[in-house]
């Protein structure tokens, strides 16, 4: 057995600890709308972990969420260091976001010791200019980041004010060598017209420079499975959850209650909502899906936060129609891609025969869909 | 050079449509759509162009249609690739991944 999970591995249980609700930036998009003083004690944490770790089983994710990460290290480093010392009955791995402004030496220093056991990802929104314009700083190494963990995406927030900025911010991170996450942020309000469209040329901008970077990471916007839409023409497929929030997931607040995840918690909701997540609203769920959704091929891959739905929404299965324009024109630059792709093949494989006639189907559908 | 010059023949209705019902049918003015303009490309943006007329994301049917005909007579796999639906849960289950469009990979954070 390999002393450390692959980053893309599946664990077997996964527990979120809010290690503190501070953050010492204020994000255009960020969910967290009242900020509050609150921190979780080493020996909570330790109270909450332990359980866990002396039971038998396979690995388990401890992840450290908030707020800003880097604001509870006086925590989260004894913690580390007890976990890494203790004789516990099954493997871990540590994982914490950041926005990266709080590093300083003698913190690298000690991160970069605990690389194994612990990952850090960033949080940086592209270009400079697009990191200032939404979260007010762009004092963050970078560099350190790709080298501690190259494995790990850089999380690339994206949202209407930015969206211009996309492609050139992808292209800025790729080339620095880091692997990218673009992830277009789940507001409260929906974006215009324009600024859905401005997505499409951002993703037209970077089919171009993929066709000509070929070693570079694909960005989640290009992996699809055209296969799979075509046939879920013929056969519409019913949206399951898509997380494992309050399934296999949960969140442990600072004062060691438990919840679904860190949006459906007290970081973020209060009041009635915040009742009826305590009341298992979620757990009580069994369907998932979305009425609007119930002929759409690209379901299983169309991303939905049922936190968000309930946080924007009140109900934890109405998805934003922002995202729903954004992964139709995912799937569209993605055939467009295909094509191009295709096209340029001396020779085409019965696989690529096979993809064409999802591509026509998709295509076919879509027109139809129109008259 | 254009970015179209590939692409003779546009069908730019696909997906547009779409597009236009999900945001309630609101549409751009034409002067509203100099964001398109892009210099790396020399994108060939007129004026009197709608936005209908030139989706940048639009394939041809010409290029299908040579596509089919070089696919014409090739057997096809009975293999779909790697199905996601009722596997593409968040990898770590964290919750947090399903929060954006990510590709569920570990711990992408919510936006």
């Amino acid at each position: 057995m390999e002393d450390f999970l692959h980053l893309n591995d599946i664990c077997d249980e996964a527990v979120g600890l809010l290690m503190t609700y501070r953050c010492n930036l204020s994000c255009k998009y960020c969910y967290i709308h009242k900020k509050q003083n609150k921190d979780m004690t080493l020996e909570m944490a330790q109270s909450i972990l332990e359980p866990f770790l002396l039971k038998q089983g396979g690995w388990i994710d401890i992840t450290f969420m908030g707020g800003e990460t880097l604001m509870a290290m006086n925590v989260i480093r004894p913690l580390v260091e007890w976990l890494e010392n203790g004789k516990w009955n099954r493997p871990y791995r540590c994982f914490g976001s950041t926005n990266g402004t709080l590093l300083d030496d003698d913190l690298k220093q000690w991160l970069r010791m605990h690389a194994k056991v612990l990952t850090l990802a960033l949080s940086y929104d592209g270009l400079p200019a697009s990191q200032c314009e939404n979260r007010g700083s762009n004092d963050v190494d970078i560099d350190f980041f790709i080298s501690t963990w190259p494995q790990q995406p850089i999380q690339m927030t994206i949202n209407a004010d930015t969206v211009s900025q996309m492609a050139d911010g992808v292209i800025y991170l790729l080339e620095k060598g880091a692997c990218v996450h673009p992830n277009v942020a789940f507001e409260g309000y929906e974006w215009n017209r324009g600024s859905v469209l401005e997505y499409g040329t951002q993703l037209n901008r970077l089919i171009y420079y993929y066709n000509s970077h070929e070693d570079k990471p694909l960005i989640s916007q290009f992996v699809h499975n055209l296969n799979e839409y075509a046939d879920c023409i013929d056969n519409p497929q019913k949206q399951l959850e898509i997380c494992g929030a309050g399934n296999g997931f949960q969140v442990f607040d600072v004062d060691g209650m438990s919840y679904p995840c860190h949006i459906l918690s007290p970081l973020v909701l209060e009041c009635k909502k915040l009742e009826e997540i305590r009341g298992g609203l979620v757990e009580n769920t069994i369907d998932f899906s979305d009425d609007d959704c119930v002929s759409c091929p690209y379901v299983s891959s169309c991303p939905t936060c049922i936190a968000c739905n309930y946080l924007y929404r009140n109900n934890l299965t109405k998805r934003d129609k922002t995202h729903c324009a954004i992964m139709k024109l995912e799937v569209k630059a993605f055939i467009k891609k295909e094509v191009l792709r295709l096209k340029a093949k001396e020779h085409l494989t019965s696989r690529d025969a096979t993809e064409i006639d999802s591509i026509r189907k998709l295509v076919e559908y879509e027109k139809l869909k129109k008259y | 050079m254009s970015i179209f010059n590939d692409f003779e023949g546009f069908d730019s209705d696909v997906f547009e449509s779409d597009i236009d019902s999900e945001l309630g049918g609101e549409h751009l003015e034409n002067e509203e759509w100099g964001g398109l303009e892009n210099p790396e490309f020399d994108f060939p943006m007129e004026s009197t162009l709608s936005v209908e007329d030139t989706d940048p994301l639009d394939v041809s049917s010409e290029d299908l249609d040579e596509l089919e005909e070089r696919a014409d007579g090739l057997e096809r796999t009975e293999e779909r690739g790697e199905i996601s639906f009722g596997r593409k849960n968040c990898a770590t289950r964290h919750g947090c991944t399903g929060a954006t469009n990510c590709n569920y990979d570990y711990a992408s954070y919510p936006g």
